[in-house]
């Protein structure tokens, strides 16, 4: 449903001919300000995440949908409604003297699919590196035993791994794709409660996947995104290192970077919000 | 990483695509040849290290050049017991020998394999050979050099013949040392700490007062408390010899060498000198090592206990930080012949302390074992015959202990003694 104030605006649109693969609309929530997108056309339901408002079409006058590039990567839903069923009631039980909207059925009710989004950077790197490679290595030791009463000295030898340390420099020029980086401010709190997804189950976009669902549309840029893209980037090249250079550990890694090539495309992660 | 690779760097093979790997460099490898024969770059005679000089020195025109090596001391390397080095020392040497054809003359000349030098029997030349052990670490790194001057041996042989009572007063006079061998022995040196833990009953003596047959009495009796306790050692250095081919007891007492002397391992050292490899393998002088390392931390457990009554003793130990070293450590050989018998003595190289076989003069020893427990036996005779005379009873008494203190004076006389051609 769309009011008279929102229909006089033009409202923001995605053309899927060639890119999400149907035409989608921009909405937001006047209440909490959450922005989403969702199929064109589709009924515009109460905000997902505060449940205050109806969601209302995003006008022109918001920049963040133009030119949002469809995602690569989505994570279908896979969990069967018995299971969120029972989930969802777990929760309701588990808060003593709940307020009376919130019980299973209520939360049940309002339940709905959402995608959350996360940015997926390819880039190339060219560095310079150094670090101390750490090779496993076994030593011979002994313990020993002394006792009045049972005669003697008994030996035992025993066998303690060790690491040695070398010296490593050497240049890099790789390419990391699909690192991760938080699409959204609140990234870091929804992992913590909702715990981490198994991304290895990832699939290529499919424009089915969003037939009942909608996207929460991103509220940090890739620029922004990007100083948390880094410390990832470093660690894959820090991995890369003691693979190239045949160690079993590697510390005190320190690199010359540059990068170049960047680039953002998005990946959906399903969650269900109530 | 301003310029790359930076010094030092060498490229290394890379089990990644798109990443260059660059490890340090080895240690430049001196050449190294199999046999290193010792020529005068002047003269072309046979030179050989002088310790007098602590350099190779010509005879023949004077020519003289020290060793490239400096002092390393306790800091010369030190190796741990990776279980790949237990593996490959155990191999040894093999039994095979060696067929070297000198450089000078064209001879060729058989050679035992734990041979490292030997010197031309027919044109004289002095040579080192450079053996291809089974790992690096198992050639000689290091070596303490000779200090002490072959002149300088037979005098302080001599002086040691003396030194003792036991011996024949014409001993330092008859006996004719043949010439002394100078000789580089392999060691091992071991580093360990000891981390153990000990219980055990420790008997303690009290007293106490009883009632009987109407009076009070005293007596003792011994209490056994557990007790327990920790002990950390750390022992540096432990030598253990790594030839089987001469006397363990001597080359023990002779064992007092300054290890902060020692250098890297130079050929140039070897001119002239006779140098031997291990044949003791380095497991079974580290079992030996180990075995000394862990009496010594028993006796420091027993000595924490409150009495030296101690029963039901326990205790667990951990070894730990082994490494090890393996030197060659400078040794005079020599034997010589007294009264048609032959006796071996060993002179450090380095400090010139005296170890050997001594020939014991028997009724020397025995006459002075008489005077030792002599007073002892008129006194007890005295105080039997004298037994009714009321003083008797106490010279006896004073005779009797005089006589037990004899004996056990006798018995550590006599060990000495027997220990004196102990080899």
């Amino acid at each position: 449903m769309i009011s008279d104030m929102d229909a006089a605006k033009s409202p923001q649109r995605l053309d899927g001919s060639h890119t999400w693969g149907q035409a989608m609309q921009g909405a937001v929530c006047p209440h909490c300000d959450w922005r989403y997108l969702l199929p064109e056309g589709a009924a515009l339901p109460m905000c997902p995440h505060c449940y205050q408002a109806q969601l209302t079409v995003l006008d022109d006058a918001w920049e963040g949908l133009s030119g949002l590039r469809p995602p690569e990567l989505f994570l279908p839903f896979s969990l069967d409604a018995a299971a969120l069923e029972r989930r969802v009631a777990a929760f309701a039980e588990g808060i003593p003297f709940p307020p009376h909207d919130l019980n299973t059925q209520a939360l049940r009710s309002r339940l709905r699919a959402l995608y959350l989004p996360v940015w997926l950077v390819d880039v190339g790197v060219d560095a310079a590196w150094q670090g101390e490679a750490g090779f496993d290595y076994e030593v011979v030791s002994h313990q020993d035993r002394f006792d009045d009463r049972q005669g003697g000295w008994m030996s035992h030898e025993v066998k303690e791994k060790r690491v040695r340390w070398e010296p490593r420099v050497g240049r890099l020029r790789r390419t990391y794709s699909n690192v991760l980086a938080p699409a959204l401010e609140e990234d870091a709190v929804i992992r913590r409660r909702l715990g981490g997804y198994d991304l290895k189950a990832a699939q290529s976009y499919d424009a089915d996947a969003l037939a009942r669902s909608m996207v929460r549309l991103p509220n940090r840029t890739p620029e922004d995104a990007w100083s948390d893209a880094v410390p990832k980037v470093q660690a894959l090249a820090t991995d890369e290192c003691r693979h190239a250079a045949q160690a079993d550990h590697f510390r005190a890694f320190r690199w010359t970077p540059a990068y170049a090539d960047q680039n953002w495309t998005l990946m959906l992660l399903p969650d269900y919000a109530t | 990483m301003d310029a790359f690779p930076p010094p030092g760097f060498i490229r290394a093979e890379s089990a990644l695509e798109g990443i260059e790997v660059y490890v340090p460099a080895p240690p430049e490898a001196a050449e190294r040849k199999d046999v290193v024969d010792f020529k005068c770059p002047n003269c072309g005679a046979t030179t050989a290290y002088s310790v007098a000089d602590g350099g190779l020195r010509c005879e023949h025109c004077g020519y003289y050049a020290a060793p490239d090596q400096d002092v390393v001391g306790k800091r010369a390397s030190e190796f741990e017991f990776k279980v790949e080095t237990l593996e490959k020392a155990a191999r040894g040497w093999g039994k095979a020998r060696k067929e070297l054809q000198c450089q000078n003359c064209g001879a060729c000349t058989s050679l035992p394999d734990v041979a490292l030098t030997y010197t031309c029997p027919f044109c004289g030349s002095n040579k080192v050979i450079q053996r291809e052990a089974s790992q690096d670490v198992l050639r000689p790194r290091f070596l303490v050099p000779f200090k002490v001057t072959p002149e300088t041996c037979c005098p302080l042989a001599r002086e040691w013949m003396g030194s003792s009572w036991m011996v024949s007063s014409d001993l330092r006079r008859l006996a004719s040392i043949a010439n002394f061998t100078a000789i580089y022995l392999p060691f091992w040196t071991f580093d360990a700490a000891t981390d153990a833990t000990w219980r055990a009953q420790v008997g303690h003596i009290e007293t106490e007062r009883y009632y009987s047959d109407g009076e009070w009495k005293t007596r003792t009796k011994t209490v056994w408390k557990w007790e327990s306790g920790r002990v950390h050692r750390f022992f540096d250095d432990l030598l253990v010899p790594g030839t089987a081919r001469l006397s363990k007891v001597l080359l023990t007492q002779i064992r007092d060498y300054d290890l902060s002397q020692l250098v890297a391992y130079d050929p140039a050292y070897l001119a002239g000198y006779h140098a031997q490899a291990y044949d003791v393998l380095l497991e079974p002088a580290w079992t030996e090592a180990r075995q000394e390392m862990r009496e010594c931390t028993r006796d420091a457990c027993r000595g924490q206990a409150s009495t030296s009554q101690i029963r039901n003793f326990s205790m667990n130990l951990d070894f730990g930080d082994e490494s090890w070293r393996y030197i060659l450590l400078p040794v005079y050989l020599a034997v010589y012949n007294y009264q048609d018998k032959v006796y071996q003595v060993m002179v450090n190289g380095e400090t010139g302390t005296v170890a050997g076989q001594r020939p014991v003069d028997w009724t020397k020893v025995a006459l002075v074992l008489a005077a030792v427990v002599a007073p002892g036996v008129l006194l007890s005779l005295l105080g039997l015959f004298t037994f009714f005379t009321g003083i008797g009873i106490a010279i006896g008494i004073v005779g009797f202990i005089l006589l037990i203190l004899g004996l056990i004076v006798d018995f550590v006389i006599f060990q000495k003694a027997q220990g004196m051609d102990d080899i």
